[in-house]
């Protein structure tokens, strides 16, 4: 029987969706987190009788009968929809206005792309994401710096003691890519470049397309609970629908077998 | 032995069939752009020499498959890549089999700013500027891209090019799988003029869940009521064999 494979491969799909959910709401706080979503495709089709064929009567079938064989999961794509900003207050939080991304050298000098902007020192003085990975182009911040202040194109520039003028440590720049969907998460809040998201653009902040950067403020996920809630409850449903499918297939089955 | 039998064993066969479209439909209740099928049966008289007579044996047999052609629900996403019909267009993309319809709009752009489908299908572009590049290119470091209500794709403001919609008449398409539609033959396709593009928004399946579970019940009684018959059949048939036979 068709039917027990159909809803059997519906509720695989709803359990995807589900575990999608899931990941979504487990990184509501995680800052720069970026939501996914999973796509479904429905399966070849059988032909059970195949248009323009002869009927027994000797007519030709003006339409074919195709009978569909369930879902399947097609992709996981993350949403690249801006955070929520919200305010910290502490000058090393740096949160990304529009589209685009940090690079951090990984060890082994690969570069990885996160949004995540709560950026440290480390010993050095150097910039450094939450998991003290550089920054690239990399800064260091002299350890008698009084002021760090980060503009919104880039440019880091610190007060020291007894100077009434700013020094500029150097620029942060942002990547962007064609297509940010096709980045491959890595976990940590990272990404890396894929062949499906393209080659990274290198820009200033604020110049083509990229967006500028805000001092003070942190990118929360862009995951919003009230519609995670709705498709959680919607994929819900349509697993039990799934089921009750199994469930009728499976009566049918008992009676073919009592004739 | 009763020909009544057949007919009932045709009925739950039927029967079996319109279970196994449901169980596609619920199972694709979750995919975007997904048309629900629904089967059509018919009475089917068995042809003896001399045409049908009254003790002809009737049945019951799939007369056609349709597919609901009503615009699924709309699900506002903000993904400016989103993008869903309104009306009885269809998205033209380019397979290794030719070209394929979909109403299926959520698409990602490429490296080189072609509108791809999850399926990696690339979205066609109507009247290309040069149509050994038929598919829709968007400049890919475009900042902002906003499509307009007949399709067309602005880069920054400035207009691109514009979406292949179009339309068939009625046995125009037949699904292929992975939302796609390949076109029968019958009939051209023509540009749906009138068909509204949304941007940043899906279009759900058209399943009711409630018809779903309708039709499920449905097949599931009328199976068991055609199981009735068969066993009804089969002791009618176990008596006339004992009685008849004690009789003679």
């Amino acid at each position: 029987m068709r039917s027990l494979r159909s809803a059997a491969s519906g509720m695989a799909a709803q359990q995807t969706h589900i575990d999608t959910i899931a990941n979504n709401m487990a990184n509501v706080s995680t800052t720069g987190f970026r939501r996914s979503r999973a796509e479904f495709q429905d399966l070849i089709y059988q032909q059970v009788r195949t248009p323009g064929g002869r009927t027994a009567d000797g007519g030709t079938l003006p339409t074919g009968v195709q009978i569909g064989q369930g879902t399947r999961t097609v992709s996981t794509e993350f949403m690249h929809t801006q955070g929520a900003m919200q305010q910290t207050g502490n000058p090393l939080d740096v949160a990304i206005e529009g589209e685009g991304f940090f690079q951090v050298v990984r060890p082994g000098g690969e570069i990885a792309y996160t949004r995540a902007g709560n950026l440290k020192l480390d010993n050095q003085g150097q910039l450094v994401t939450v998991d003290g990975l550089p920054i690239e182009p990399q800064i260091t911040v002299p350890q008698d710096a009084t002021s760090v202040s980060i503009a919104q194109d880039g440019t880091v520039s610190v007060t020291q003691p007894g100077s009434q003028q700013t020094m500029e440590l150097g620029q942060l720049q942002i990547a962007r890519f064609p297509n940010p969907g096709g980045l491959e998460a890595m976990g940590r809040s990272m990404f890396r470049a894929t062949s499906a998201s393209g080659q990274p653009l290198v820009v200033q902040p604020g110049q083509e397309g990229a967006g500028t950067l805000s001092q003070g403020f942190l990118e929360g996920s862009n995951v919003e609970v009230v519609n995670e809630m709705i498709d959680l409850i919607s994929s819900q449903r349509a697993y039990e629908i799934n089921q009750r499918v199994i469930q009728a297939s499976d009566e049918m089955l008992r009676k073919s077998t009592e004739v | 032995m009763s020909d009544g039998i057949y007919s009932a064993l045709s009925g739950a066969i039927a029967q079996q069939r319109s279970l196994d479209v449901t169980a596609n439909n619920v199972a694709n209740v979750g995919t975007v752009g997904y048309r629900a099928d629904a089967l059509a049966f018919r009475e089917a008289v068995s042809r003896e020499q001399g045409g049908p007579t009254p003790d002809s044996l009737r049945y019951v047999t799939i007369s056609q498959l349709s597919t609901d052609e009503t615009d699924g629900p709309l699900t506002q996403t903000g993904n400016p890549l989103d993008v869903a019909l309104q009306g009885d267009g269809l998205f033209a993309v380019q397979t290794e089999d030719g070209v394929r319809y979909t109403r299926a709009g959520s698409f990602r752009m490429d490296p080189e700013g072609v509108f791809r489908t999850p399926g990696g299908h690339a979205l066609l572009a109507a009247d290309p500027a040069d149509p050994s590049q038929p598919e829709l290119r968007v400049p890919p470091a475009a900042a902002s891209i906003q499509i307009g209500s007949d399709g067309t794709v602005m880069a920054d403001g400035a207009p691109v090019g514009r979406m292949r919609i179009e339309r068939f008449g009625a046995g125009g398409l037949e699904k292929q799988g992975v939302t796609l539609y390949a076109p029968t033959g019958r009939g051209n396709p023509e540009p749906a003029a009138e068909t509204q593009v949304l941007q940043g928004y899906l279009e759900g399946a058209n399943v009711s869940p409630i018809e779903g579970m309708n039709e499920l019940i449905t097949a599931n009684r009328s199976f068991e009521a055609f199981q009735r018959v068969i066993q009804a059949f089969r002791q009618i048939d176990e008596k006339a064999a004992r009685e008849v036979g004690r009789s003679g």
